[in-house]
């Protein structure tokens, strides 16, 4: 880019449609940072994390529009839409399948991208605030999918976000009122559904755009793809994207332009997630059972997939602990992590100072397994305290190497700061919950191997 | 080997540079994109229309049919009853009458039916998933869709949805509907239907208050263990009883009963009849009183031979006591003032005769093994709780036990029943249909606790039975109430004193008068319009039958003639029909011309006789009444109107409308009103 850029707006580009299209690219170009480190370009760095969730949200917009011809917000004649795109719509169920699946893409991939962000520890100064952009979008991803979960209008989306109200209800003193504004009514019924529909259709994804815009942009203004030095934390690049258009910038050598060389990359990984979704809705049609019957349980009922992780902790919590407590501590936890500077700083090597002596690291080791065990064996919740269980010996394994020099996976491990075991923690939760959750409940949430289902 | 390294070498130029990788996946895409639009062209309903057009070229009328045929999807769309039905799109020729002689589904032609498809579509009455456009989501039940179609054995349950009514094209509804009335089940379970009526009972289970003067416990323990083994045709139904709770119950029933009003008569000892020549004469007697108009007794052959309105007598004398029959047929009301059975002027000779014919209807084994123990208080407290549990009094009246309420599940909307309501047995189908069936049938295998007996049913009773349950849906309840056919379910009871000699005779026992009382017998509503009054006495006073084809007969009652009298005037001015007064019908045009050009008509143009004998020597026929003294009994005006449209005055009657134009209806009732037993018009 050693071409200076045109001044919007002189009069000398405004009649000429070809300056126009060299200002389009050069508007472009800023979208994304205007020049990236060469090796960071490769798939293994990054994954396209953040190309591929853009992608999913595309597929969204696109198949979202096309179904928003065909759907009507209301009882019973949005579940008989269904129907028509299933059984008379050319390609409706196509339709249906891709918007299903890219949805659960989208928040499969917002998931990865925000824990290979993190550890990358893209949260870093300059770029702290987008990180915060970035849990907003994670939230706004969740409630996209839950609010248009409910729209077919099935047994499946009625009760899925029967439960997903009734979490909301279990928020002490706001919750009852939350989940009745939500819904407009005290269940879900044809208020909930318009509501549902315009918050789908309308205000969320406008709300992502608006958020994606900002996030790419800061992407733009933080000096985009960073290297990471030795011990792991990002060299913050001495441009910005502000200073591209006042000042030549110092280019290193191995830079290169980002429009031409990660934007192909990234479409041809986008291209490569739309087949693969293509085939997803070929092979498993997105599901829709029975018109919606308030007066039919099903049981289990389930709550779409990525709050079963929730839906377990409820099983085993009451209301007040899984449904605030918890996923209060870990919200915040994303907000707050940023901005502390003691949890990068502190790490396991300084731990290990503090329990020097044996006696100490035992007594601790020992209160650990006794709090942990006595928390199994009373409320039985083995499958949230499993990831606690290996954190806590993972990081006992890591302050056991006082003795000589630690090598390989040891010292790896007595290096990281306190950060990475926090965020450890929360995935392995995460993962296992839902995991649990999703696949091993049966009716009575009792437990089920998932192939005997 | 060599396969492997070829492939690899391809896909190693696809993804050596990025171009190629990014020419390679996106002719990926395209072609996964394109696959789905591409499958829509291999639709099944696309599949069978091309069949379609192959069978209909090679047809006669192929150019006719392919021009009527167009292809696409065929649907029919019914806002106001919810009907989005995309059956055609398969069964393309629904409508062509010509292809009647295709077999083969989805290809054939529908059968003659009184609605047309787009008045209701298919799933109204069929059921099925008419929005699916696959055979298994249209006809099969899936996870998107409960109720699959309705077995064709089932169909007119659809025809009960709107129709309260009897209909002439839906006799296993119809049958069905009777038997949900005549065995007693709406004295449990609540059935009201959408045009607002209830399903009433029409059986008759006696009150158990005066028990203990009409029957034994020993007889009480086996008839409620068995009681199809007293009695084949007993509609009571089998409990599966023990014998200690048989006992228990026989017990409790006797100790509760009270003396009935006819205990304090007292019955004379006339000296009965003895020897094989008074059987004989109990015998004939009981066939000449008619008795079996509405009795059945087993024959030798084991065939019940008789009515079923009242219970079979073919051990009778097992049951009764001897002094309690003799007062019931003096007086039935004064055992059971709700009786249909109707007080007979019987004299007591007359009595005596009849109780000894009865008396003598017994099986000397059927009761030769029950010995019980004698019944004690604990037994007695058994039998009235297993009384109340069982809910005995939503049939019987009991003393001391009140009728349950809301006792058993209401059936109102059975047919629609979430299959997720339904507890099926292990292994049998998890349809609807089966499981009603099933739960009639045998009732306990759905839980030993349950307390539904168990029917004495034929599996085309529970087939029909199933029908009308079936026919109670969702739909029917939310079916615009224009399109459901009410049934009329009239009180009527004539007052008066007239009123009360009726009620006594327990006229509506058979007859139907102003919609309401039985339907064994003519329907009286409009009788005074009907019959000649000469002819009206002389029928109540020696009943005989119209019909030569019928067993059943009126009873003879033995009234006074001040009685028949009454009666006869009552009905003459009370039950006539608007429009039949003598006005009606110019008697001069009544002469002998006419009536001899209505004998032509009556015997060559209309070939009357092949259905009614107007001339006892020469006609045949038996399936209508005879018409050898018509000239009695009909009235000229009705006569006429009766040839002008029979199902204007009585709604489904089997004589066809033969369209007369009006001056061969004046000469066909010249005719008839000719044809007299006594030429000068009556005797009486």
């Amino acid at each position: 880019m050693a071409r200076p850029l045109e001044v919007p707006g002189s009069s000398s580009s405004l009649h000429n449609p070809l300056h126009a299209v060299v200002r389009w690219r050069e508007d472009f170009q800023r979208m994304m940072s205007a020049r990236v480190i060469e090796s960071q370009l490769g798939f293994r760095v990054t994954w396209y994390l953040g190309a591929l969730t853009l992608g999913c949200f595309t597929i969204q917009l696109t198949t979202g529009l096309l179904l928003m011809l065909y759907y009507h917000p209301s009882i019973p004649q949005g579940y008989a839409d269904m129907k028509d795109l299933e059984f008379v719509v050319s390609s409706g169920y196509m339709l249906r399948s891709l918007h299903r699946w890219s949805a659960h893409a989208m928040v499969f991939l917002v998931f990865i991208h925000m824990a290979k962000v993190f550890y990358r520890k893209g949260y870093k100064p300059p770029r702290e605030l987008n990180w915060i952009v970035g849990v907003f979008l994670l939230l706004a991803t969740l409630l996209l999918s839950y609010t248009g979960y409910l729209l077919p209008w099935d047994q499946l989306s009625y009760w899925g976000t029967t439960v997903g109200a009734n979490i909301i209800s279990s928020i002490p003193i706001v919750g009852a009122n939350l989940r009745f504004y939500l819904l407009g009514g005290h269940t879900v019924n044809a208020n909930a559904l318009l509501r549902f529909y315009v918050l789908h259709t309308m205000m969320f994804p406008l709300l992502v755009i608006v958020l994606i815009s900002i996030h790419l942009w800061r992407l733009h203004e933080d000096g985009g793809m960073y290297d990471l030095d030795n011990s792991g934390n990002p060299i913050i690049p001495e441009h910005s994207a502000l200073a591209l258009a006042d000042s030549p910038i110092k280019v290193e050598e191995e830079k290169t332009l980002s429009y031409r060389e990660l934007l192909f990359r990234e479409i041809i990984g986008i291209e490569a997630l739309a087949v693969v979704l293509f085939v997803m809705g070929l092979l498993w049609k997105a599901p829709l059972e029975e018109l919606a019957n308030p007066l039919h349980t099903p049981n289990p009922a389930k709550a779409p997939w990525y709050f079963t992780g929730l839906q377990e902790l409820l099983h085993y919590f009451p209301p007040f602990v899984a449904g605030v407590i918890l996923p209060g501590l870990i919200v915040s936890g994303l907000f707050f992590i940023p901005f502390s500077p003691v949890f990068d700083r502190v790490t396991t090597g300084d731990a290990k100072q503090w329990f020097r002596r044996k006696p100490v690291r035992m007594v601790v080791a020992a209160v650990l397994i006794i709090v942990l065990s006595v928390l199994l064996v009373r409320v039985h919740a083995w499958d949230a305290l499993l990831p606690a269980v290996v954190v806590t010996i993972l990081l006992l394994l890591a302050t056991e190497s006082a003795s000589g020099p630690a090598r390989g996976f040891r010292s790896w491990l007595s290096s990281r700061p306190l950060s990475f075991w926090i965020m450890t923690l929360f995935l392995m939760e995460a993962v296992v919950l839902t995991a649990v959750g999703t696949l091993f409940r049966g009716p009575s949430w009792a437990w089920v191997w998932p192939w005997r289902g | 080997m060599g396969l492997v390294n070829q492939l690899g070498r391809v896909a190693r130029f696809f993804v050596s540079t990025a171009p190629r990788r990014f020419a390679a996946v996106s002719v990926l895409l395209a072609i996964v994109s394109s696959i789905a639009p591409t499958k829509d062209l291999f639709s099944q309903w696309r599949h069978y229309q091309r069949l379609y057009v192959g069978l209909i070229r090679t047809r006669a009328d192929a150019a006719r049919l392919e021009h009527r045929f167009e292809s696409g999807i065929h649907q029919i769309w019914i806002p106001e009853q919810h009907v989005v039905d995309r059956c055609a799109s398969c069964h393309v020729a629904l409508q062509e009458a010509s292809l009647s002689d295709v077999r083969k589904e989805p290809f054939r032609p529908h059968p003659p039916m009184p609605h047309s498809l787009s008045e209701f579509g298919c799933v109204v009455c069929h059921r099925g998933q008419g929005a699916a456009t696959t055979v298994q989501e249209a006809h099969y039940s899936t996870k998107a869709w409960e109720q699959p179609i309705l077995p064709a054995r089932y169909t007119e349950a659809s025809c009960g949805q709107c129709h309260m009514d009897t209909q002439g094209g839906t006799p296993r509804l119809n049958q069905g509907r009777q038997l949900l009335a005549r065995y007693g089940c709406a004295h449990c379970h609540a059935i009201s239907q959408p045009d607002g009526t209830v399903v009433v009972p029409v059986d008759e289970p006696p009150s158990l208050e005066h028990v203990a003067e009409k029957t034994t416990r020993e007889w009480i323990f086996a008839w409620v263990k068995n009681p199809q083994a007293y009695a084949a045709s007993a509609t009571m139904p089998n409990y599966r009883f023990s014998d200690q709770e048989a006992t228990d119950i026989a017990s409790f029933l006797v100790s509760q009963s009270t003396a009935s009003e006819n205990s304090r008569k007292e019955v004379r000892n006339v000296a009965l009849p003895t020897g094989d020549d008074a059987l004989l004469a109990g015998k004939s007697f009981y066939g000449t009183l008619f008795c079996s108009s509405c009795h059945a007794i087993q024959n030798a052959a084991g065939n019940l031979v008789g009515g079923d309105l009242a219970p079979e007598l073919t051990r009778v004398g097992n049951k009764v006591n001897p002094d309690w029959l003799r007062r019931w047929l003096q007086a039935p009301q004064g055992y059971d003032p709700k009786t249909r059975m109707p007080r007979y002027r019987y004299d007591e000779k007359q009595v005596a005769l009849l109780s000894s014919f009865l008396l003598s209807k017994k099986d000397d084994d059927f009761l030769a093994n029950v010995h019980l123990e004698k019944p004690d208080a604990q037994s007695v407290a058994r039998g009235k709780k297993l009384v109340s549990d069982y809910g005995c009094t939503a049939c019987h009246r009991v003393n001391g036990v009140n009728p349950p309420e809301s006792f058993a599940p209401d059936l109102s909307r059975i047919g629609s029943k979430p299959l997720f309501q339904v507890g099926f047995i292990r292994g049998m189908p998890e349809t609807l249909p089966d499981y009603i069936a099933g739960k009639i049938r045998d009732p306990r295998a759905f839980g030993p606790a349950l307390k539904m007996p168990t029917f004495s049913l034929s599996d085309m009773q529970v087939e029909n039975l199933t029908t009308a349950l079936l026919a109670q849906t969702d739909r029917a309840v939310t079916m615009p109430p224009e399109l459901v056919r009410t049934t009329s379910h009239a009180k009527y009871h004539p007052g008066g004193d007239v009123g009360r000699l009726m009620e006594d005779l327990r006229c509506q026992s058979c007859h139907k008068i102003n919609g309401n009382g039985g339907d064994m017998a003519p329907d009286l509503s409009f009788e005074g319009s009907a019959v000649q009054r000469t002819w009206l006495l002389d029928f109540m006073n020696n009943p005989n039958t119209l019909r030569p084809m019928l067993i059943r007969r009126m009873p003879k009652f033995n009234l006074s003639d001040a009685e028949i009298k009454s009666l006869a005037d009552y009905m003459l001015s009370a039950y006539q029909a608007s429009g039949f007064d003598s006005h009606a019908l110019d008697a001069s045009a009544l002469n002998a011309d006419a009536a001899a050009r209505g004998k032509e008509l009556f015997y060559t143009k209309y070939a009357c006789q092949s259905c009614h004998t107007a001339d006892f020597k020469k006609d045949k026929g038996y399936v209508g009444p005879s018409l050898a003294d018509v000239g009695d009994r009909l009235t000229p005006v009705w006569i006429y109107k009766w040839l002008k449209n029979p199902n204007a005055l009585t709604p489904g009657t089997m004589m066809p409308n033969p369209n007369l134009p009006d001056g061969e209806a004046r000469d066909l009732t010249a005719f008839l009103l000719t044809l007299k037993v006594h030429p000068k018009g009556g005797t009486k």
